[in-house]
């Protein structure tokens, strides 16, 4: 990726601060690498709070590629900050929370081959831009220190503005505390963030705190169902000995409880004290942000469990994560996803009346016992985002956030949602068509794809309903095994969700009844709105010819299409000219209007005989029509062949003169007529 | 230990499940002899800590528990015991 210097990048940011966030205008969003510059922790003034664009690992691969960033469908990009939890950290390597392969399952007989981190999912995701926030050298503080959640805030505020998009956050424990206070201060788009952010994920987030840090306060009585979650944590610690490792990315259940426990002291470890006063001033996620909230369920069965000779009531222990209560984790959310484990926990003498214990596996087959210090599990606190079950949540729900701010397509629609029509019920397409129907009974699909030919004029492609993103008005197609059905204008959404559609019959002027059938000319898109041309029947057309042309603005109320402007046009306009310009004895003009030169020399000979003719008010009749009894017959003239539409001019001749003097009108295209016959009947 | 024959509801701390506090006078048989192993101890890191305890009840085989002690009030109390194996083993599955 090209380098700028320090000037280039001032330059940048001045023009992303007066950058018009959802533009449909705005040049394509610069490659993400100057969001990290800009956003950084420099820019920012945030001190030893570190801020980068995550830059791929050479251990996350796809298919034994490194993966890489890619841009979406519209070459845009949408920042994801990863946000770590308080004993952890969040930049990508090693050490970072997000970045360890994922490899655990809670299925017993699995195993997982995944080859990527957390992080490497994401950025192997098509419109995805890592950001890490990382935030350890005050991670004993409390979210609402300067260099937790405000800092978080001003990220967020940062790279909204400079990426044109709403943020996705992914936070760990305390993490997803921390992005919880950003969310609910003010930002740049009012007094919270609800504008800024679209989505949030979770995992282990103690929401309303942390039983495990009632530990650290002393003769709590914080209930009997707590307490055995309280001994079974206690009864771990001391066999994994006190304190003893500080790698948590191990995974290990030991290795889970210690480094918590230690930061257990801290401002942050105190107000995770469930029904702390801090917890309890932290808002609720603004409406406007979907939050996804992933836990850990661990069940430890506990089959001795009690006070000496006195069983407890329950012998099943359920933990959470161990760190933090399934309740805890989950509050709030709009969506959750648990991976639960079970697994039985005995404690035993060995030589020399050691102490021992070892968890083993649920389950009927002979798994033998591990020892408690080197069990490691998908559901414990520190390992949750090595979990493929939560990953790949984690990852589905960030995909498809991303995929619904891509525009309505024609490939999209070819799997779109149709209405109930032509007798057949609504249902979805596939490859452009409604399955199901039987054969002979009709079809319904997209008309440029029952036709066999591109998209076209069929369809257009415009923000229809005001939210920023593409959608499209496409025609369909349907008749029930006979003669075409007018044909429909439906309006989509990204999704492709149905917005709504209108029939074109249902669309006219009063005078008029509808045709037997209606086909789309052109479809064009126009500032939210769109203008439909179509073409139907008159009164008295047969049903094979169609002679009126409608032109509507169709648009899109909030819930329903609404068409005004309607215009039509027949064969007449071009009858009134052609007669205006012989008036005036124009005969070029009169000429231009005709088939053949020989209709116009036959249009000024009549002219010649029967001026009151040429001078009258035509009345124009469809092939059906009910003609005068004089004219009857002039349907039958081979003269007639091409015309849809027949105007007689009448004369005042009696005897043997002619009645009429007809016109003979052929239907071009669209809103395009030529005389085609003069005849004098 | 030795005040779980004379006053074992002295060591069930606040906020244990119900009914325990009422019924310590049962968790020990009459009669028996409760031995606890100092050298047994595991400190949890968090004041409190795991411990071996033998109760030998009259013409019983012993039992040993590891229990889950802890410090309330300054007094030592047990939170919970463990019904202990004598090796390590896998014991019968709860189905």
């Amino acid at each position: 990726m090209r380098r700028i210097g320090a000037a280039a990048i001032s330059i940048i940011l001045i023009a992303l601060q007066g950058l018009l966030v959802g533009s449909a205008a705005a040049a394509p969003a610069p490659p993400p690498a100057e969001w990290g510059q800009a956003c950084g922790s420099a820019q920012l003034g945030l001190e030893k709070v570190s801020v980068a664009l995550a830059q791929p690992l050479k251990d996350d691969t796809k298919n034994g590629k490194r993966v890489a960033y890619s841009p979406d469908s519209r070459g845009r990009y949408t920042p994801i900050i990863v946000v770590h939890g308080w004993t952890g950290s969040s930049t990508h390597g090693p050490d970072g929370s997000f970045s360890h392969r994922i490899d655990l399952t809670a299925n017993r007989l699995g195993t997982v081959s995944a080859t990527r981190s957390l992080i490497g999912q994401y950025q192997d995701l098509p419109g995805a831009a890592v950001f890490t926030f990382d935030y350890h050298p005050y991670s004993a503080r409390w979210v609402d220190d300067s260099h937790l959640g405000p800092a978080l805030g001003k990220v967020i505020d940062c790279l909204y503005r400079a990426s044109g998009q709403k943020v996705i956050l992914v936070g760990h424990s305390m993490g997803g505390l921390v992005a919880r206070y950003a969310a609910t201060h003010p930002g740049v788009t009012g007094p919270d963030r609800g504008g800024e952010i679209s989505t949030v994920v979770t995992f282990g987030t103690p929401n309303t705190g942390s039983v495990v840090a009632m530990l650290a306060a002393a003769g709590i009585d914080i209930g009997g169902s707590v307490e055995t979650h309280l001994a079974v944590v206690r009864m771990i610690l001391a066999t994994c000995g006190a304190l003893a490792s500080n790698e948590i990315e191990t995974g290990s259940v030991c290795d889970t409880l210690t480094p918590p426990l230690r930061a257990f002291a801290s401002d942050a470890g105190v107000a995770l004290r469930s029904g702390s006063s801090q917890l309890a001033a932290l808002k609720p996620w603004p409406k406007a942000i979907f939050v996804d909230a992933l836990a850990g369920q661990t069940t430890f069965q506990v089959p001795a469990i009690g006070w000496f000779a006195l069983p407890w009531a329950t012998q099943s222990v359920a933990t959470g994560d161990v760190i933090v209560t399934h309740d805890s984790a989950v509050r709030g959310a709009d969506l959750t996803k648990t991976v639960s484990c079970s697994y039985q926990l005995n404690a035993f003498r060995g030589a020399a009346d050691t102490l021992g214990m070892t968890v083993g596996l649920l389950s009927a087959s002979q798994v033998a016992d591990v020892p408690l210090k080197a069990f490691s599990g998908p559901c414990f606190h520190g390992s949750l985002m090595r979990s493929i079950e939560l990953t790949n949540e984690a990852l589905g729900v960030v995909a498809e956030e991303i995929d619904s701010r891509q525009p309505v397509t024609a490939a999209s629609l070819r799997s779109a949602p149709v209405p109930a029509a032509c007798q057949h019920p609504a249902g979805t397409l596939r490859n452009g068509t409604l399955p199901g129907i039987p054969q002979g009974e009709g079809v319904m699909g997209l008309a440029w794809t029952l036709f066999n030919e591109p998209p076209g004029n069929l369809l257009a492609l415009g923000d229809l309903n005001g939210d920023g993103t593409g959608d499209a008005a496409a025609t369909l197609y349907c008749n029930a095994g006979g003669v075409s059905w007018p044909e429909l204008i439906a309006f989509y959404t990204r999704g492709p969700k149905l917005l709504g559609h209108i029939d074109l019959n249902d669309i006219g002027l009063p005078g008029r009844e509808p045709g037997e059938n209606a086909s789309v000319h052109r479809l064009r898109y126009d500032k939210g709105a769109v203008i439909a041309e179509w073409t139907t029947q008159q009164n008295d057309d047969p049903a094979a010819v169609s002679s009126l042309d409608y032109t509507a603005k169709l648009r899109w109320t909030g819930r329903k299409i609404v068409a005004s402007d309607i215009t039509a046009t027949t064969e007449r306009a071009t009858v009134d000219r052609f007669l205006t310009a012989l008036r005036r004895g124009d005969r070029v003009a009169a000429g231009k209007l005709t088939s053949a030169i020989g209709w116009t020399v036959e249009a000024v000979t009549m002219q010649s005989l029967y001026p009151e003719a040429i001078a009258a008010t035509p009345t124009c009749y469809g092939i059906n029509g009910d003609f005068p009894q004089a004219a009857e017959q002039v349907v039958q003239s081979p003269f007639m062949d091409d015309a849809s539409r027949i105007c007689l001019l009448p004369t005042t001749a009696t005897g043997n003169g002619a009645r009429y003097i007809a016109l003979g009108l052929t239907h071009l295209s669209f809103g395009q007529w030529q005389i085609s016959a003069v005849l004098a009947i | 230990m030795k005040q779980l024959t004379t006053d074992p509801a002295s060591l069930v701390p606040s906020g244990a499940p119900t009914g325990i506090k009422a019924q310590a006078a049962q968790a020990v048989p009459p009669g028996a002899s409760v031995t606890a192993l100092p050298k047994t101890w595991r400190p949890d890191g968090i004041g409190g800590g795991v411990m071996t305890v033998v109760i030998g009840a009259p013409g019983q085989p012993p039992v040993s528990y590891a229990a889950v002690v802890i410090q309330e009030g300054g007094r030592w109390k047990v939170l919970a015991t463990l019904k202990m194996q004598t090796a390590a083993t896998p014991s019968t599955r709860v189905s």
